[in-house]
């Protein structure tokens, strides 16, 4: 019974999802994913696929900008350091 | 009150199809009328309220087959009696031309199909009943039968040259063509130039003259009354053919200028607009009325009469489905190095309509039929295929079709290719290695690859691809689209390439090695600190020492290397947490768009199969909403407080924060009120029989 499969995955997956267990949610759709009829794997399949696409798109943006920050901040803090270990103040404090 | 209506219906057209025949006395003095309303910008509106035959015959034909009238072949004039005829449906851009056929398979002429119109719908003393033309019994030499496709009928929707143009002109006649080869010109215009009889000519002014006044009272926009008084001088003094044929290339192209301005109103989806542009747009399909319990009585009304000009076929070549670009889709996340969105906008190549398969293609192919009934569920039009599938198949039981119906279809049809473009693109990228990488490093599919392994994870992807596009919403076609090209797009980047680069070399200076980085591992509040925006802060208000920037120098170089990290999970981890919302990736059920598209699924259904969705949480949510059980409740208090956003809110809520899961929820809750409605729609089919 499709529906049936369908229903009871949904259930379990919602259970997992409110426990925020997602290890569990992955090792119970592994086992189960092939009890499902295959035009159901496979719009799952692509649905997940797409979603992860698009997901993926959005952090690199993501991880663009912390990339382009780092390395700014990184830059200013090392000329930052290298002033302080100029006025010879390695180690102890800057003062004010 | 339908029945009156309908007669009036018919009523409405007899008259028309007499003051179409006075006109075409009146105008085409010599030679035979070959044209009969001539379709050149578009059809009259008033004529979609105009009464469709009963019996629609056969349409397996190739809808891009537009037959131009030939002259010779009704010489009876009127006689009706114990002739047979054959009916057919056109399929032609812009909408369903209904044409008649004699025995020979010739279309009839202009004045024997109005009167074949005047009788429609009801029987014709001494006249056979009209056929299907595909049971006309095909005579080599003869005419149309069958389902004879493009080529065979020697018509197409293309006018590639001038000799298709002389074809759409004045007629097929093969003793013509054969003719006019003998006397080719030497300019080597096949026939165009051939010294053609008198009444041949008039003939084609008269239906140009035609064309121009139906054009110009319609559009007065598009022609003005100077513009049509010019037109009209330069018809009457045409000398030869290849003057008309200039003018009606003149013509086209201000058509298509026109156009170009038309296509932009999207809003107008009416039968006149959808000719006139000849353009799929973005719009959604006309909405059908509801049926009436027990079906309609046959009343639609018949296409208007094509002329010479071969309704509005001879217009659409140049012609490209126009499709504006992305509309919002990925702008908040395409990433700002990709030097722009514009390359990303571009969508696929615009697409022709003579490059669309027609219909009668689509349906011969079980998985294309599939899919298109899935595009035309998406579009709330299922009930077309229905109707379709049963006329192509001589049942006319049923209610029939429309000449809006099938004007609808192909609008899908259009869409269905562009979409089938689509599909074919997401697959050809998926053999990219970024694609692949991600199929085996998202966590959001170790499942895929756990359950089924990477080769039939991928073999299932493009094997249902084409399944999954046909049901998505626009925006969301556009975004999957994008967003993999954004990605192909973004890896290919020099920029993308030499930043990872510079970290890599900052990384070999503070003595990191990415491989080893794990996430949380130093200080998580202060890494929470730099990925919530507080980089430069840091810098504004430095910790005063070299020890505590050393320290700052770590984290940010961690940080930096995680984003180029090998470990997908920490790149993953790194993303959601400056995003602010970790492990929220992906569509989650609780967005506006998905809560409504939720909501709209749910309307889809009916109480039954409400019923049976029998959804845990939704009950749950029930009593907590009502303090009564579901089923506690009567039908009509069920349906209505099924819609209850109350209801749905909490369930959605609930849904937050949740990551992939969200998506995958949401794509188990898809599935099964698919299933739903299937089960419920076969069991009305087994309660109906």
């Amino acid at each position: 019974m499709e529906y049936d499969t369908l229903l009871d995955m949904y259930t379990q997956l919602a259970a997992f999802a409110d426990q925020g267990d997602e290890q569990g949610a992955q090792d119970l759709l592994a086992q189960r994913f092939k009890e499902l009829p295959e035009d159901v794997q496979g719009e799952l399949a692509v649905r997940m696929y797409l979603s992860a696409v698009e997901n993926k798109v959005q952090e690199e943006d993501v991880l663009h900008g912390i990339q382009k920050e780092g390395l700014a901040t990184l830059e200013a803090l090392e000329i930052l350091k290298k002033e302080l270990e100029k006025k010879g103040e390695a180690g102890g404090e800057a003062g004010g | 009150m339908e029945d009156l209506d309908l007669q009036r219906r018919r009523k409405t057209f007899a008259d028309r199809a007499k003051e179409a025949m006075n006109r075409i006395r009146g105008e085409s003095t010599v030679g035979t009328a070959k044209g009969k309303e001539p379709e050149f910008f578009g059809f009259d509106e008033s004529e979609e309220e105009i009464p469709e035959p009963a019996n629609i015959g056969d349409t397996a034909v190739h809808p891009e087959v537009v037959q131009a009238a030939l002259p010779e072949d009704d010489t009876s004039e009127g006689g009706l009696s114990g002739r047979q005829f054959y009916q057919d449906l056109v399929d032609a851009p812009g909408g369903a031309v209904q044409k008649f056929y004699d025995e020979d398979g010739n279309e009839v002429s202009p004045k024997l199909e109005a009167r074949l119109w005047e009788h429609m719908g009801e029987r014709i003393p001494g006249v056979p009943d009209i056929l299907p033309l595909s049971e006309r019994p095909v005579r080599p030499g003869a005419g149309r039968g069958g389902a004879p496709g493009p080529e065979a009928a020697g018509g197409t929707d293309v006018i590639a040259n001038d000799e298709d143009l002389h074809r759409a002109l004045f007629g097929d006649n093969p003793e013509l063509m054969e003719e006019s080869e003998l006397d080719a010109p030497a300019s080597g215009r096949h026939g165009i130039e051939r010294p053609y009889g008198p009444g041949e000519l008039e003939d084609a002014k008269a239906n140009l003259l035609h064309t121009l006044e139906r054009v110009s009272a319609a559009h007065p926009d598009m022609v003005t009354s100077e513009q049509q008084t010019e037109w009209q001088r330069r018809i009457t003094e045409a000398q030869n053919p290849q003057d008309i044929v200039g003018l009606v290339r003149q013509m086209r192209s201000t058509r298509s200028a026109a156009e170009d301005i038309e296509s932009r109103d999207l809003g107008d989806i009416s039968r006149e607009g959808l000719a006139r542009r000849g353009v799929q747009t973005d719009e959604a399909p006309t909405p059908e009325p509801p049926s009436p319990p027990g079906g309609r009585p046959p009343e639609a009304a018949p296409p208007p009469p094509s002329g010479p000009l071969g309704g509005d076929a001879p217009t659409l070549n140049a012609e490209t489905i126009r499709r504006p670009v992305i509309p919002g889709g990925l702008k908040a996340e395409v990433p700002s190095f990709m030097g722009g969105l514009d390359a990303l906008q571009r969508r696929a190549e615009p697409i022709t309509r003579s490059e669309v398969p027609p219909l009668g293609v689509i349906f011969s192919d079980p998985v294309k039929q599939m899919n298109f009934y899935k595009l035309v569920d998406l579009k709330g039009q299922r009930h077309l295929v229905e109707r379709y599938a049963r006329m192509a198949a001589g049942d006319h039981s049923g209610e029939a079709m429309r000449p809006g119906d099938i004007e609808t279809l192909d609008k899908l049809r259009v869409e269905f290719d562009r979409r089938s473009k689509f599909s074919e693109e997401l697959r050809s990228n998926l053999k990219e290695a970024d694609m692949l990488q991600i199929l085996q490093t998202e966590p959001s599919l170790k499942f895929l690859i756990a359950g089924v392994g990477p080769e039939r994870a991928t073999e299932l992807i493009n094997q249902h691809m084409e399944s999954v596009v046909m049901q998505l919403e626009d925006k969301d076609l556009d975004t999957a689209v994008n967003a993999q090209r954004a990605l192909i797009y973004i890896r290919k980047q020099p920029e993308y390439l030499e930043i990872r680069d510079h970290i890599r070399e900052k990384m070999k200076n503070e003595n990191l090695e990415v491989e080893n980085i794990k996430w949380h591992e130093l200080n998580p509040t202060l890494e929470k600190d730099f990925l919530k925006g507080s980089w430069f802060q840091r810098i504004k208000n430095p910790r005063q020492t070299v020890a505590a920037i050393n320290t700052d120098i770590n984290i940010i170089g961690k940080i930096l290397g995680a984003t180029i990290s090998f470990d997908h999970k920490l790149q993953s981890d790194v993303a959601q947490e400056a995003l602010g919302d970790p492990r929220v990736t992906g569509p989650t059920i609780d967005s506006p768009n998905n809560a409504q598209e939720y909501q709209t699924e749910r309307e889809k259904l009916t109480l039954k199969s409400l019923e049976e969705t029998k959804l845990p949480e939704f009950k749950r949510n029930y009593f907590a909403t009502y303090g009564r059980n579901w089923n506690e409740d009567s039908p009509e208090v069920r349906k209505k407080n099924f819609f209850d956003k109350s209801i749905i809110e909490p369930e959605t809520k609930n849904r937050a924060h949740r990551g992939w899961f969200g998506a995958m929820l949401a794509a188990f809750m898809k599935l099964m009120l698919d299933k739903a409605w299937k089960d419920e729609r076969l069991d009305s089919r087994f309660r109906e029989n």
